[in-house]
């Protein structure tokens, strides 16, 4: 059996409760929404907070809906299942219920929620281990050492971000709503990721999230891709999210599970733009993204292989929206 | 075709009832008062030397009340067998792995308990440590254990026929290097232990998952310096064994040294990482096969030379080696053979018994080969393995004594079933089927002292309890062995009541392992029956005025073999006789069981046969490539296996399908991750070490071939190990139908088959390729 | 971490237990409660011996916390049979020959209830994905699988 450690634990009913407690506890409390990612560090003891904040009374955090003014208003509470199975997202993003569905297994999904999935922890080999395996380890930078076990002398954390839902939400440049001890206030998902493996999401100790708004939907096409070695369970190698919109001549793909972030290269999205849209441009352009992405052997998942299959996952995402000749 | 009242049916389980409703207890389900919970403290090092251990701290924690560490215990070493001796239950001066005991507490809490372990002080003096087998061979290379000279030791060579001689008269040779990697049991439930010692008496009983707890008893016995009467094994329901609960764990020794020093219940379960990288694997072999037949695919000669990776501790070692020496032998004739295996120490998890220990390994080399040989002469790969079946009652090269052999027809029966003659057209199409084939012990037989017994207890109510020693994993044992005493008996199926594997009230039987329990504890089954059937029937037949050879016994009551309509008396009444002449009762009737092989055989001495049965089978595979992304489907798989008369058809296909999932599990998905530097794995946990789900499994479909088996219990033999055997070459097979690539290590994953086919594409390697194919050279040596 | 009163509602009757906010669902239910048919497969939500519905979901117990169950419907294994017949996903598991070891049958009858309850009459695909989070190492699955889909017939 693995203990969690001992903690203070509150379940407020009203979310300015939820971010005083927040505040007071300055940084030693951990929100808990589903729990499938925060449990299982607390058993790792990766993180110890001294008070754990249940969201799930929170009344306001459960709502879905959309509208062709505001877009998709998805609380952060709602579980991925629900996002997989709802008709509201189902019938206006198909690929977020996609990219719900193929999350963990059954009871992941039901557990599991979209502002869970979206703050979801950076991962490591050496980060994700029981606290007795790491024992014998001297703390790396992500446990508050200053050393990694994945790069050799590295001076920073190299931890990936992996979340499903939340590089799809990016590709469709969504924004969050936070709410903090003082004021909420909108801030878009590109300004959420930090790009910094420790702290990889823009949120202050007294904030949580409040709900998530993907933007009125457009004619287009998109599709998410999971490149994982079972059926269920496993979280990604590698993510792929094309999300197109051919009358405006845009096109957006992210990547998932190379960096603290998700991946989006807009200067080479440009080659995607010079011309008509053929197989060979889609090549070109699948190219350059696989040699920008630098995936590191700390989690599942031959390197190389990994790169591979972004380039051809970007291609076949193509493909499938039509791209023939 | 006899037509049998109980076996041969597929009847319900008998323990299925408990666990569709979990009433059904586990080791970790059971609780005693004043019950204190054990953890143990493990070394961070792969290899280093103790210098100090002070448990003050710990031990002056409130709630803590024992701490143990290898000053405390017996300098006793214990092993797999006694010969192979080399563990000290808790590490005295050395530590071997990354995982190795160093320290045990009992507190009254597991919160108590894990603080404890952080209070220990270990002041280790890391040593230079050895992963990989071929650099521990090496001269000068770090000493896994200092006792021995080097760290190869026992190692297996066995030479039959004239292996000069028979390379001389080959038409073709080749040698081919095979690796395989280690794999977990990975059983759902993890290890653990219940220990309580009676003060009063100064006896342990140990509640725990085990496969062989007459040995286990034996050794705790003596690791704790007690006699071996002192010690009762109850084994519980078991979440899953496949051979790595059958050695004494660690959790069982703690548990009861525990509580003898506490004088209190002793609970310790083990984590899922434990479970699965601090207990045994499957040993990782390194083989080189040169193998030499006539252009007509007869195989003249085969020389194995095997390194297996055996860990840190010997466990069964020396024996999977020897084993893999013998499944060389099987399935198919081999004249002329030379075995030459290594045992090698390397300081990672020990590798130990593992469902299909040694045969997996060597057969996915031998039947890989084979058809690479069968392509290099223009053969079909399943008429180049029909030329070279081994049939029953047929001389053996190495003295087996084979009695049934459905191999020949299961070759057949697969090949037609799946549309053998579509291979040709997937060549290389992205399609592919493949063939390999199994030879299995029935009840291996590696040493004396391996019989079984079994006593039935026939009750004044006509119901009979079974005492049986023999251990149910979840492989149905206990339910076959019922039937096995309701046929014999001539009762109920439901009126037999199973009571096995304890070792106060259950007869002695060696275990469950080498697919032995149906051959030796059924046979010992059937003639407790006779016995019983023999004492009621002579003393009613008098008193009935009815000839004893002339009764028969149906559940109903006693018939005239001349009259089965219409019974002459009710067993109640028949027994009620019985017990009125003041004959004891209830009626005992015992039965032991030793297979008919040589006195003292053991496989590390003396040759002559391993088992007294073997099973055979074919397994074809279908598979689908996709060359863009490497990944690999299977789309069906259909065996056909020889396990004699089957005792129950729906159990017995239960374990293939679950035996052919496990084979998938090592061929496609399983592996441990390591860091090369320190020893540690990387993936100790079910997230990352990758067990097939409900999505991976194909569509899988048994073919029985109906043999005799003269030697088990109405002609049964084993079912559920062999047809793991053929599942990892039947699938490697047939990705090179699909793709021309062959692999010869594992796991296959779409990583290694992206590579191999951006390596195929290169135009030098495909020139080469094609040359190597056309060759027909006398000798080709090919890495 | 100071202990509190939580009443939890599981296969049918009331439980007032007194616990730390630490401690799981399936902590309470096997050692405070008795009901030891969820079991402990890896605690960390990777292989789905724990899973017990609530309401009416198959859910991993080992990463749900016992003081956020108040007010739930809570069903294990043990609470599935009704006044002593078997739930005939139960049978189903006995008659198909699905239980093999059964280390992984509570849980996995759970998860199948779970799916039904939600897709009476799924395909195959969706009867494995339902159970994909529901490791077996015994039985390969396939007559698992096929227990499920004769329950999901009989009932059309």
């Amino acid at each position: 059996m693995m203990i969690l450690p001992k903690f203070d634990y509150e379940a407020p009913d009203s979310i300015s409760t939820v971010c005083s407690l927040l505040a007071q506890a300055d940084g030693r409390a951990a929100v808990m929404a589903g729990g499938t990612d925060l449990v299982v560090q607390m058993k790792q003891r990766t993180r110890v907070p001294e008070l754990v904040i249940g969201l799930k009374k929170l009344p306001e955090l459960y709502g879905l809906s959309y509208s062709e003014t505001e877009g998709l208003r998805i609380s952060s509470l709602v579980t991925l299942d629900t996002l997989a199975t709802s008709a509201v997202v189902k019938d206006n993003f198909p690929v977020l219920a996609e990219a719900a569905s193929m999350v963990g297994a059954t009871q992941h999904q039901y557990l599991g929620t979209i502002g869970g999935n979206l703050c979801l922890d950076t991962r490591c080999w050496y980060y994700n281990q029981s606290a007795n395996w790491r024992r014998s380890l001297t703390p790396c930078h992500k446990l508050g050492g200053n050393t990694c076990y994945t790069i050799k002398g590295a001076r920073k954390c190299y931890a990936v971000y992996s979340a499903d839902v939340g590089s799809v939400l990016f590709a469709l440049g969504s924004s969050i709503v936070v709410r903090g001890s003082k004021r909420e206030k909108a801030v878009s998902i590109e300004e959420f990721f930090t790009g910094d493996s420790i702290r990889h999401i823009n949120l202050q100790n007294d904030e949580v999230i409040k709900e998530i708004i993907v933007p009125p939907r457009k004619p287009g096409f998109a599709r998410y891709y999971k490149l994982r070695r079972r059926g269920a369970i496993d979280f990604p190698q590698l993510g792929v999210t094309l999300v197109a919109f051919p009358n405006d001549n845009e096109y957006r793909i992210v990547i998932n599970a190379v960096g603290a972030r998700p991946l989006r290269f807009q200067d080479l999205e440009l080659i995607l733009r010079e011309d008509k849209l053929t197989r060979s441009l889609v090549s070109d352009f699948a190219d350059e993204v696989v040699s920008r992405i630098k995936p590191l052997a700390n989690v599942y998942g031959s390197v190389d292989y990994r790169r591979k299959m972004a380039g051809l996952l970007i291609k076949k995402a193509f493909t499938e929206m039509g791209v023939v000749s | 075709m006899v037509d049998y009242s109980v076996v041969g049916k597929s009847v319900g389980r008998s323990d299925a009832y408990d666990k569709v409703t979990g009433r059904g207890q586990y080791v970790d389900d059971l609780k005693l008062p004043g019950m204190l919970y054990g953890r143990i403290l493990r070394s961070p090092h792969a290899h280093a030397r103790i210098r100090n251990i002070d448990i003050s701290k710990a031990s002056k924690l409130l709630g803590v009340k024992a701490v143990i560490t290898g000053k405390d215990i017996l300098p006793r070493k214990f092993g797999a067998l006694p010969r192979f001796a080399d563990q000290y239950p808790i590490c005295i001066d050395k530590v071997h792995y990354v995982g190795d005991e160093v320290a045990a507490v009992a507190a009254v809490d597991l919160d108590t308990a894990e603080e404890a372990l952080s209070l220990i002080d270990i002041e280790y003096e890391v040593l230079p440590a050895v992963f990989d087998p071929l650099e521990a061979m090496k001269p000068g290379a770090p000493l896994v254990h200092d006792d021995n000279e080097s760290n190869v030791t026992k190692g297996y060579l066995r030479e039959f026929g004239n292996i000069e001689e028979g390379f001389r008269e080959a038409d073709y040779i080749r040698e081919d290097t095979f690796r395989t990697q280690m794999v977990a049991h990975a059983p759902l439930e993890p290890h653990g232990a219940l220990a309580n010692y009676d003060v009063a008496t100064g006896e342990i009983t140990l509640w725990a998952p085990k496969q062989f707890p007459f040995f286990n008893r034996r050794v705790i016995a003596h690791l704790l310096g007690i006699d071996e009467s002192k010690v009762r094994i109850i084994v519980p329901y078991v979440g899953g064994g496949f051979g790595g609960k059958g050695e004494v764990q660690i959790c069982d020794f703690c548990a009861a040294f525990l509580s003898m020093k506490t004088g209190r219940p002793v609970k310790i379960i083990y984590t899922r990482e434990e479970s699965l990288t601090c207990t045994r694997g499957r040993h990782p072999m390194i083989i080189t096969l040169k193998t030499g037949v006539k252009k007509d695919g007869t195989i003249m000669a085969q020389h194995y030379k095997v390194i297996a990776d055996g860990g840190a501790y010997y466990s069964t070692g020396p024996l999977a080696i020897t084993l893999s020496g013998y499944f060389a032998m099987l399935p198919f004739r081999v004249p002329n053979m030379l075995f030459d295996g290594y045992h090698v120490y390397t300081n990672k998890q020990a590798a130990g018994p593992l469902r299909g220990h040694g045969g997996v390994q060597v057969r996915f080399a031998a039947e890989s080969q084979f058809d690479m040989i069968a392509e290099d002469l223009g053969l079909d790969p399943a008429e180049f393995r029909l030329k070279n079946v081994i049939k029953a009652n047929e001389p053996h090269p190495a003295g087996l004594t084979i009695r049934s052999c459905g191999l020949y027809e299961s070759i057949q029966e697969a090949t037609k079933a799946i549309g053998w003659g579509k291979r040709m057209d997937y060549q290389d199409s992205g399609t592919g089927m493949g063939i390999a084939c199994s030879g299995y012990v029935s009840g291996i037989n590696m040493m004396s002292h391996v019989g079984a017994g079994a006593i039935i207890h026939l009750h004044r109510n006509g119901a009979a309890t079974l005492l049986v020693g023999a251990c149910d994993l979840g492989q149905g044992s206990s339910s076959v062995l019922a039937q096995i005493a309701a046929e014999g008996l001539g009762m109920r199926y439901e009126d037999i009541r199973v009571t096995s594997a304890d070792t106060e009230l259950t007869p002695m039987d060696p275990g469950t392992f080498g697919s032995g329990v149906t051959m030796r504890a059924g046979n010992a089954v059937k003639m407790a029956a006779e016995a019983i059937k023999e004492k009621l029937l002579s003393a009613v037949a008098p008193k009935i005025g009815v000839e004893k050879e002339e009764l028969l016994i149906r559940a109903e009551g006693l018939y005239k073999r001349t009259n089965l309509k219409q019974p002459l008396i009710s067993l109640k009444e028949a027994i009620k006789i019985y017990q009125y002449q003041d004959l004891p009762m209830p009626i005992v009737g015992s039965g032991f069981y030793h297979q008919p092989v040589k006195e003292s055989t053991t496989l590390l001495s003396q040759e002559g046969d391993i088992s007294s049965a073997y099973s055979f089978g074919s397994q074809v595979a279908v598979v689908q490539v996709d060359r863009e992304t490497g990944d690999i489907q299977l789309n069906e798989v259909i065996s056909a296996h020889d396990s004699g008369f089957i005792i129950n058809p729906l159990a017995a296909e239960g374990q293939f399908d679950g035996s052919i999932v496990f084979g998938i599990g090592q061929a496609l998905y399983e592996e441990f991750f390591w860091d090369q530097e320190r020893g540690m794995i990387l993936n100790p946990s079910f997230l990352d070490y990758k067990v097939p789900t409900a999505m991976e499994f194909p569509k899988m479909s048994m073919i029985e071939i109906q043999t005799f088996e003269p030697e088990g219990p109405y002609g049964a033999k084993e079912a559920g190990e062999g047809t793991q055997v053929f599942t990892l070459p039947a699938i490697s097979n047939a990705i090179y139908n699909a793709i021309g690539v062959r692999f010869k290590d594992l796991p296959i994953t779409p990583e290694k088959v992206l590579a191999a086919l951006v390596q195929q594409e290169n135009v030098e390697e495909k020139k080469k390729y094609k040359e190597v194919r056309k060759k027909k050279h006398k000798e080709v040596k090919v890495e | 971490m100071k202990k509190r009163q939580v009443t939890l509602q599981v296969n049918g009757d009331y439980y007032e237990i007194f616990v730390e906010p630490r401690a799981t669902l399936l902590e309470v239910l096997r050692d405070n409660l008795g009901f030891t048919g969820s079991k402990r497969g890896c605690d960390t939500g990777n292989c789905g011996a724990c899973s017990v519905l609530v309401d009416g979901k198959s859910t991993l117990s080992c990463l749900t916390l016992a003081v956020e169950m108040e007010g739930k419907k809570i069903i294990t294994i043990e609470g599935l049979a009704q006044d002593r017949k078997l739930d005939p996903l139960q049978q189903a598991f006995i008659d198909q020959g699905a239980v093999q070891c059964g280390f992984c049958t509570p849980g996995m009858i759970i998860s199948a209830k779970s799916l039904l309850n939600h897709n009476p009459h799924p395909t195959e695909m969706e009867v494995r994905r339902g159970l994909a989070g529901n490791l077996c190492r015994c039985t390969g699955y396939a007559k698992i699988v096929k227990a499920v889909l004769a329950v999901a017939k009989s009932k059309s």
